[in-house]
């Protein structure tokens, strides 16, 4: 009997249409198939590996960007959703240009940890690093969720890790979701938000422009026109990834709703990211 | 002004029995879709938000219609 986990595909039921890849289902870190709108493919450098993006309709629960409620209503009907819509709304972005448009704990996100840098090689070592989730909402002083909340000690530590991207979205603060997991091949599998951050003033020295600059730089340079929007982008295979950056804990969500794709969320099990990323290296 | 009896809500409620849980489990939900932790004999039922994708939000005040 074949074994189902190397079971394929190339339709894509939400829309009915063939995707440009054989596409399986089963493999670890792949979005829900009813959630794939469309599927791309990506050849970031000439004679280099090809990835395929498969652009989802799954967005972070808590966002009220228009595409990303677009989305939503548009998939609460019974049967195919309209086509044409479903396409306009997959295309529109949440947010433009380049400048951080968010508030919540600017101070943090927007700049480096003092601290020294770690290294690790395995995602799962990073979260076994992590302080408890009840300790940093406990925490002493509490942590605001106001726009000058700076860094608390757990967070003035810097990381680096080498990993997977297995996905990831554009938000309303224009800050790009990264979800960065293991070798698919590892057990158990375990994913983390990594943000590549919208950009501060570039003549404030609280802030750390120039680093924060250079990742979202190589970022965009690696995807070029298929960057994501607000529906979550997954990539097959998962991108080859070395991150640096800093320590975050997302105290915004430390009740509700939690940031990721609705198919890899029950696998991240900290809301701690690393955030800002300061340097990225992909492929 | 004499102190409401009422008992707040914290703003980040941690909740022991869903924390207990082992959560990558495979097949398991993700933490933030978990409404409350049931024992049912030896099992435990998660009872949470998730539903169909294509069900219409429900109504607080309208009873839930037949599945089809």
């Amino acid at each position: 009997m074949p074994d189902p986990r190397k079971a394929t595909t190339t339709r894509l039921p939400l829309t009915g249409a063939t995707a440009t890849k054989t596409l399986t289902p089963m493999r670890p870190g792949m979005p829900a198939i009813d959630s794939i709108q469309k599927t791309l493919t990506l050849a970031p450098k000439a004679g280099g590996p090809t990835y395929h993006i498969m652009r989802t309709t799954e967005t972070d629960a808590y966002e009220q960007t228009p595409a990303a409620l677009d989305l939503s209503k548009l998939l609460r009907t019974k049967g195919a959703p309209p086509t044409a819509a479903l396409a306009k709304a997959a295309k529109k972005q949440p947010s433009t240009g380049d400048n951080y448009a968010g508030t919540d704990r600017k101070a943090a996100k927007l700049s480096k940890a003092q601290g020294p840098t770690k290294v690790f090689s395995d995602l799962k070592d990073l979260i076994a690093s992590l302080p408890p989730e009840s300790t940093m909402i406990k925490h002493k002083p509490k942590i605001p969720t106001t726009a000058t909340s700076g860094r608390v000690k757990e967070e003035q530590q810097n990381v680096t890790v080498s990993a997977f991207l297995y996905a990831s979205s554009r938000e309303g603060d224009n800050d790009f979701h990264l979800i960065v997991g293991r070798n698919q091949n590892s057990a158990p599998e375990m994913y983390m938000t990594m943000e590549v951050s919208g950009l501060p003033p570039n003549n404030n020295p609280k802030f750390d422009f120039t680093d924060l600059n250079a990742a979202r730089s190589a970022f965009k340079k690696f995807f070029g026109a298929k960057l994501p929007g607000a529906g979550y982008d997954f990539y097959d295979p998962p991108i080859p990834v070395n991150i640096e950056g800093s320590l975050f804990f997302d105290m915004t969500h430390a009740t509700g709703a939690r940031p990721g794709p609705q198919s890899l969320k029950s696998r991240m099990p900290v809301i701690w990211e690393v955030h800002p990323l300061t340097s990225i290296k992909l492929g | 002004m004499p102190m409401s009896k009422k008992k707040k809500t914290p703003k980040t409620a941690i909740n022991p029995a869903v924390d207990a849980l082992d959560q990558l489990r495979p097949g398991m939900p993700a933490k933030d879709n978990i409404q409350k932790v049931v024992k049912f004999g030896r099992f435990k039922i998660l009872k949470t938000t998730e539903m169909d994708a294509y069900d219409p939000v429900p109504s607080p005040n309208k009873k839930p219609g037949p599945r089809t």
